[in-house]
């Protein structure tokens, strides 16, 4: 009961939930990339991946390592585009992701403690010594409070596997003229400006133009329920050090468990290029753009994993999220007024329905500002009132279906 | 009476060797009747699991049996028991006064001692897949409870392959095939294409198995 009590007491507080209309909680995000080492641009792709930021909608969770191996499949295995989920079942439970993911929230130190400092910066969940009196009032009011940051926080915690492999569009002779005169090999330490005047030009463009991505991404939620919390808290956390809770911890592979959400796959198109300086450059568009692409799709098929966005502006109504999350004109929002129940727990009440105007959508994809189409006088999506109002700056949007 | 009692020792010294084997981890080399096997299943108290001969059955033709005709009224059908189908083997040149030697890889299988099949198409694919890598998942996190991880940089092949050379056996490699033959009597031999990582099963007839294939056999402990 000692270290429930000190996380209460650690995480004492009032719920002040910000009126500043960009701290608002976010889920956060795990995101894993698996390696084919046998298939062409493998380190290349590593390379990329590891520089992708966290889409800026979701806090970073990511854990230390986050490249590991694809299952290399039987080839009667490779036809079904999600084969790799039986491969990833095993990787996650293996490496304890969600234990790891649980010591990462609760910032697990080697000397074996724990501290609530990563819950109450993302919660906004404020401390002060009235607020710690008033805990030792009322177990109720913390008790939502802890309550709050398990459902808002903790439980909304996604791990994203993004299996990347390596598509050639070129056709077959293409492919072996390239091979032929070794440039499959030798691209890598070309630089760019000076493929062009080689004379293999014709075929270094469509390399180019051949290079695609196929991204299998495969979504996980952290499993964060009364019996889990209960778990951890009983069992493992300590704000002392506790040599042997600290060995348990590190030994449990079982309480701290990922559910599996669904998956989506996404083949990218034929890019454009136009603006872009380097190979690095192109696959990062590529596999940023594949990879925005199937969270956005996630989010669709998924309600879940659909975030919370800010308004940028009521009049008009304005918000910073566009074609990278897949909004077109089909899309609707509801609006949501962010409140606090008495017991301290963040709620939302839906004020409005709102959905794209025609001509008036953002093109935030990554290096959009090279598209041929690109409107660079639009740096928000605008937005029209479906039905209801919007009392007041501050709210959030949510997708619906 | 002497040789009587040679066999009464070998058998004793054999049984308490195999109630000795503890701690044992996959990639561990054991030896079983002088034999010795890669380990690749091992269960969660480390005393049982399943392991490979390091050495293989190659070399010259007709490796699985000598004539088709031979195999007119061998079903061998299960995908996942290859002791089932060895002793199904054995049971039916047995009973058929057949010389064992028209079937040359499971009499070099007999000639290993009791308890080494030659593995079902599945058995076989868990190879494949310790093999490849594919079991071994969990990395090094630097932190005291991940397990020590070996260079990454070394191909999980190549890897057991090396274990495999060092204790004096032959590297794993394409050509592998299984005890099971199919409804239209094929046996599954394993393909691996190293360039790329790709890999599978063809079907060939039992009778054309050739000196490019290698048998090879599993024992469980």
């Amino acid at each position: 009961m000692k270290h429930y009590i000190l996380v209460l007491l650690a995480m004492s507080c009032v719920n002040l939930f910000s009126q500043d209309v960009f701290r608002y909680h976010k889920s956060s995000i795990y995101s894993i990339m698996l390696k084919h080492e046998n298939q062409e641009y493998c380190d290349e792709l590593v390379s990329c991946f590891n520089k992708i930021p966290i889409p800026e909608k979701f806090n970073n969770h990511n854990l230390p390592i986050r490249v590991f191996k694809a299952g290399i499949l039987e080839e009667s295995d490779t036809t079904n585009s999600a084969n790799q989920k039986a491969h990833v079942d095993a990787l996650l439970k293996k490496n304890a992701i969600g234990r790891r993911l649980v010591a990462k929230w609760f910032n697990f130190s080697k000397a074996g403690t724990f501290n609530p400092q990563m819950i109450l910066e993302r919660g906004y969940y404020n401390v002060s010594a009235e607020d710690v009196a008033m805990l030792m009032r009322s177990y109720k009011t913390q008790d939502g409070i802890l309550y709050d940051a398990g459902e808002e926080l903790i439980g909304h915690t996604y791990v994203l596997v993004n299996d990347i492999r390596y598509g050639d569009k070129r056709s077959a002779k293409e492919k072996r003229m390239s091979v032929a005169i070794g440039i499959g090999t030798a691209l890598s330490v070309i630089p760019f400006v000076g493929q062009g005047i080689m004379a293999g030009a014709g075929i270094l463009t469509n390399d180019y133009s051949g290079f695609n991505v196929t991204v299998t991404s495969y979504l996980y939620r952290l499993k964060w329920d009364k019996e889990v919390e209960n778990g951890f808290y009983q069992l493992y956390y300590t704000a002392t050090p506790n040599a042997e809770k600290k060995q348990a911890f590190a030994k449990d592979k079982e309480l701290f468990s990922l559910e599996y959400i669904g998956d989506y796959t996404v083949h990218s198109s034929n890019s454009n290029f136009k603006g872009i300086n380097g190979r690095e450059e192109q696959i990062r568009k590529v596999c940023t753009r594949a990879i925005d692409k199937a969270i956005a799709q996630l989010q669709k098929k998924h309600p879940q994993f659909r975030v919370r966005t800010p308004l940028l502006t009521v009049s008009p109504i304005t918000a910073q999220i566009g074609l990278r999350e897949d909004v077109d004109m089909n899309s609707k929002y509801e609006v949501l007024e962010v409140g606090e129940s008495e017991d301290g727990r963040t709620t939302y009440k839906r004020v409005a329905v709102i959905k794209p105007k025609k001509g008036a959508i953002w093109d935030n994809r990554y290096l959009a500002e090279f598209e041929e189409d690109y409107n660079a006088s639009i740096k928000a999506t605008e937005f029209e009132l479906v039905s209801g109002s919007i009392p007041h700056e501050g709210v959030l949007i949510r997708e619906i279906d | 009476m002497r040789v009587l009692l040679f066999i009464a020792i070998s058998i004793v010294c054999n049984l308490s060797m195999l109630a000795q084997v503890t701690d044992v981890e996959k990639g561990d080399i054991l030896t079983i009747n002088g034999v010795k096997g890669i380990v690749f299943i091992v269960d969660d108290s480390g005393c049982h699991g399943t392991m490979m001969s390091i050495k293989a059955f190659r070399g010259m033709k007709n490796l699985f049996c000598s004539k088709a005709s031979l195999l007119k009224d061998l079903s061998m059908t299960s995908t996942l028991d290859g002791k089932a189908n060895t002793e199904e083997l054995f049971s039916y040149v047995s009973s058929r006064n057949i010389n064992l030697a028209e079937f040359p890889v499971f009499n070099w299988c007999k000639s290993l001692g009791d308890g080494w099949y030659i593995p079902s198409v599945e058995q076989l694919k868990t190879f494949v897949n310790y093999w490849l890598g594919n079991d071994d998942l969990e990395v090094d996190w630097g932190d005291e409870d991940s397990s020590q991880s070996d260079d990454s940089s070394v191909p999980h092949t190549k890897r057991i392959n090396d274990i495999m050379m060092e204790a004096g056996g032959i590297p794993f490699l394409n050509g592998v095939f299984s005890s099971t033959i199919s409804k239209n009597k094929k046996v599954s031999v394993f393909e691996y294409n190293k360039i790329d990582g790709t890999w599978g099963f063809s079907d060939v007839s039992p009778n054309k198995i050739d000196k490019y294939s290698v048998g090879r056999a599993f024992y469980d402990f």
